[in-house]
């Protein structure tokens, strides 16, 4: 009798292992085959030749990295970049939370529909497109400039495409955000309607204002996740992704534009070195690996629980 | 729990990641095994015959698709229009263009394609890369059947003279062709424009009295003059007398790199060749890349330049400028073409040169050789493919190819005169300057969209017609000259007593000619690749932030700045490999001058 119990018991724990293994397989094909790719690193690999091993250079291209001063005031002043950019999309990530919080008090549902559909909209423009919107309203004949002459603001047109300096970040997080506000709320959204209306209609009668529920009910109920999407954030520190910074880069905003990947693209796929962009891209792993524990950590001692 | 819940979460996103990813892997193994089909499908019938000297017949019952990887290309997708309907009539052909310069990403389309071992069917690029693209096989051996073929036969001293100066050719092999030959002789130079030289538009200039300019700061002057007294076009919109575009750069910002023409040299990756046979780093400050670069600045401070230059592309400078008479200085020879036409000209609006005494321009001769791109035949087409490909390359040098692709359709861009020379037609005459919808029967749609999007020739314009006696570029036809003799070139031909342009400046000794020189130079190793890629983004980078820098001051500091960061990245040693990479072009000009 024990002995059948135990073998079903067996048969129910295979049966599940084979239901989730069709996606172990995807995610070993896709999430680690690729890092077979790594030995490129090690090489002098040049397309259209052929992949050898005698052109084996060991850690030459981590070196090259790092060779000169110049090279390496230049990697730190990307590495900088990247970290205050995803620091500052870090430290605003509340915004779509509170966004999403507003949007739910909108009591007038079509004009609530609207809202919804006119912020979630710019998330499917390429940015490729949004380039060409801010070309057109910011170039030194378009809409912006004429609005401000015509006012009479300025007198000489304002070069915004043309800015330089640290401002750079806060108008790539502007865009970004304008991009992608609509778009991340809608997570907090279904949230949102997942919460017991049980606990608003005691919170009525014990005489709570709007704002109270907001602070005390729909906030309490949506931390758990914002904290599981800050995780996962906080994993692709890095990835700040290079599509909007290489369609808005130029010769003035060049130095404070530069993220990592972008980094990466311009010095070495542009110019044909596999092996150099396969060694800055493996730092960025292991830099993400060292963030994501750190991260796992703090939580660890901040919530008393980890992730992995 | 809450561990269960961000497991769940977790979890869902990695496969929803995993999903997408493998939804755009089958996307692109979808189309690929498409292609293969097609190619499979075209390959299925042989009907060859390579053997004997003259060219086998093909048969052209079965439609083919040739893949055509073209770095000269600035449109991607099938040739449609009235060449489409040419090549499917003629030869029930239709060209796919793979056109990295579209694609966003040239080099990385080009990596991911050679690794692949399939770069096109048939395939046009850069002479370096071409020797790569031999030596990993990826291109065809075509010396068995080349010479078969009467056009390209025309051609042999040409085409074995390149290949033979290929390091990694061996024997008699033949891979390549080169692009833009012609049968004019090696120091030949056809054309009535110089390549570069400031050009502007003649009525304007003549308002301002035709001022004696002895150097470029009289010229710049002269251009603020200009833009006082016509601040804006007709229609009203704000002129420039300069106006740049940032696409073109490369490992300099291209328009300073043009301008260097007018001081006598021309880059060549990091070095400046003089048409002295000299060598300098570009960053040499006696060298033309600093002075275009001066001379950008000052046309900045004197509020002349387009604010928008460093972020704008070629496409909005081009269409809503240019094309609008927005810009007052023109200098590629070509860029005529967007303004200039009879009717312009009887109303003395063309653009025309204006002498500056102190220049000196280089001018390289026709590309008798080639042009430093070459046609070769990919290594994977199959042996009926392999014979269709050949026909339409023979075609492609034959007269009859040569004037569409040159000229275009007869009857409708040009008449052929009772003496067998050519005459432009109305359409003929305006066909870049405006859209010209070509009648339905020779394939519709506008003119310039069905134009030969390959933008690469086998033979150039600059060669002779046989048939006429006359160039195939319709601006040299005897009709033309005799057409566009209008009120500006009278008037200009009478203040400057020279025929045109180019014997102006040779009477003046301004023109500076070099041999035509045609050989396949070293390609870069990683090493080097990487210091050209990190200093060319810091010289470019500079050079746009030296033109718009706010005095004299920030200039020579950028530039100082640049140049202490360029040691750090490695210059001299690049400078040092380009000197002596570019001293066989050197040797071989030397010894044509001989």
């Amino acid at each position: 009798m024990k002995a059948v119990q135990k073998s079903k018991k067996k048969w129910e724990s295979v049966k599940l292992f084979l239901l989730i293994l069709p996606f172990i397989i995807l995610v070993l094909i896709f999430s680690y085959y690729p890092l077979y790719g790594w030995i490129y690193a090690f090489f002098d690999y040049k397309p259209p030749k052929p992949f050898s091993w005698d052109d084996f250079v060991g850690l030459k291209w981590f070196a090259s990295l790092v060779e000169s001063n110049v090279k390496i005031q230049q990697i730190g002043q990307v590495l900088l970049n990247t970290f205050v950019m995803s620091a500052i999309t870090l430290g605003t990530s509340w915004l779509p939370m509170l966004f999403a919080v507003f949007m739910n008090e909108l009591r007038s549902v079509p004009f609530r529909k609207v809202i919804q559909t006119v912020t979630t909209l710019p998330n499917f423009i390429s940015w490729v497109m949004v380039y060409s919107i801010a070309y057109s309203l910011f170039n030194s004949t378009g809409m912006m400039n004429t609005l401000l002459a015509n006012m009479g603001v300025i007198t000489e047109p304002v070069l915004f495409l043309n800015q330089s300096g640290p401002g750079v970040w806060l108008t790539q997080w502007l865009w970004l955000t304008w991009k992608n506000l609509g778009w991340a709320s809608i997570m907090y959204i279904a949230a949102i309607s997942g919460i017991d209306n049980e606990m608003y209609e005691a919170a009525k009668v014990d005489g709570a204002s709007r704002m109270k529920m907001i602070w005390y009910i729909t906030i309490p109920s949506l931390l758990p996740t914002f904290f599981v999407l800050l995780m996962i954030n906080i994993a692709n520190f890095l990835n700040n992704g290079m599509e909007q910074y290489y369609v808005f880069q130029n010769a003035f905003n060049k130095e404070y534009i530069q993220v990592l990947d972008l980094y990466v693209y311009n010095t070495a796929m542009g110019a044909g070195s596999y092996s150099v962009s396969v060694a800055i891209s493996m730092l960025k792993s292991l830099v993400s690996l060292v963030l994501l524990f750190f991260a796992n950590g703090a939580s660890k001692l901040i919530r008393g629980e980890s992730f992995l | 729990m809450k561990t269960k819940r961000f497991l769940c979460l977790a979890l869902v996103a990695a496969l929803a990641t995993s999903s997408l990813v493998g939804c755009s892997q089958e996307e692109t193994g979808g189309t690929s095994s498409a292609a293969d089909a097609a190619s499979a499908a075209a390959g299925s019938k042989a009907d060859s015959d390579a053997d004997g000297g003259s060219a086998p017949e093909v048969s052209h019952d079965e439609e083919v698709t040739f893949e055509i990887y073209d770095v000269a290309a600035n449109y991607q997708g099938e040739q449609i229009g009235w060449y489409g309907k040419v090549l499917k009539d003629t030869f029930n052909i239709k060209l796919n263009i793979i056109a990295p310069q579209v694609s966003g990403d040239a080099n990385s389309l080009y990596q991911t394609r050679t690794a692949s071992g399939n770069l096109g069917d048939i395939v046009i690029l850069d002479n370096a890369d071409m020797q790569d693209c031999i030596d990993s096989g990826l291109i065809m051996d075509i010396s068995d059947i080349i010479y078969n073929y009467e056009h390209l036969a025309e051609y042999k001293e040409q085409i074995d003279q390149f290949n033979q100066s290929m390091s990694v050719v061996e024997g008699g092999a033949i891979y390549a062709i080169p692009c833009n030959m012609n049968n004019n002789g090696p120091s030949a130079y056809v054309a009535e424009t110089a390549f570069s030289a400031p050009r502007v538009p003649w009525d304007y200039f003549e308002g301002l009295g035709c001022p004696e300019l002895a150097t470029t700061d009289d010229l710049l002057n002269m251009l603020v003059d200009m833009l006082e007294a016509h601040p804006t076009n007709e229609a009203g919109d704000k002129a420039y007398g300069i106006s740049m575009w940032k696409d073109w750069d490369t490992n300099y910002s291209e328009n300073a790199a043009l301008l260097t023409y007018w001081f006598g040299q021309q880059v060549k990756d990091s070095v400046l060749v003089g048409y002295d046979n000299s060598i300098v780093p570009l960053t040499d400050t006696e060298g033309g890349y600093y002075k275009a670069l001066q001379f950008l600045f000052k046309a900045n401070q004197l509020g002349i330049m387009d604010p928008d230059s460093a972020t704008q592309d070629w496409t909005t400078v081009c269409d809503s400028k240019m094309k609008q008479k927005r810009v007052y200085l023109f200098w590629y020879n070509w860029q005529n073409g967007f303004w200039n036409t009879p009717e312009h000209g009887e109303s003395r609006e063309n653009y025309m040169y204006v002498p500056v005494d102190e220049l000196v321009y280089y001018q390289q001769a026709d590309s008798y050789y080639g042009d430093g791109r070459v046609w070769g035949v990919g290594s994977s087409v199959d042996e009926t493919k392999k014979l269709r490909i050949m026909e339409y390359l023979d075609w492609l040098a034959s007269p009859e190819g040569l004037d569409y692709q040159h000229v275009s359709l007869e009857g409708f861009i040009y008449t052929v005169n009772d003496d067998g020379t050519y005459t432009l037609t109305k359409e003929g005459q305006d066909r870049f300057t405006t859209t010209i919808e070509v009648p339905e029967e020779y394939g519709g749609g506008s003119w310039s969209d069905g134009n030969n999007q390959v933008n690469q020739w086998i033979v150039g314009s600059a060669a002779t017609n046989p048939n006429t006696g006359e160039s195939y570029d319709p601006s040299l036809w005897a009709s033309s000259i005799e057409m566009n003799l209008t009120a500006t070139t009278n008037e200009w031909m009478e203040k400057y007593n020279a025929e045109n342009e180019v014997k102006y400046l040779e009477g003046t000794d301004q023109l500076k000619m070099v041999a035509n020189i045609n050989i396949p130079l070293a390609t870069d190793s990683t090493d080097i690749a990487l210091i050209r890629s990190q200093c060319g983004t810091l010289i470019k980078d500079t050079s746009w932030q030296m033109v718009f820098a706010a005095d004299e001051a920030e200039f020579n500091s950028l530039w100082d700045n640049m140049m202490t960061q360029l040691e750090g990245l490695g210059w001299s040693t690049l400078t040092e490999y380009d000197t002596e990479k570019y001293q066989p072009l050197i040797d071989a000009r030397i010894a044509a001058a001989e």
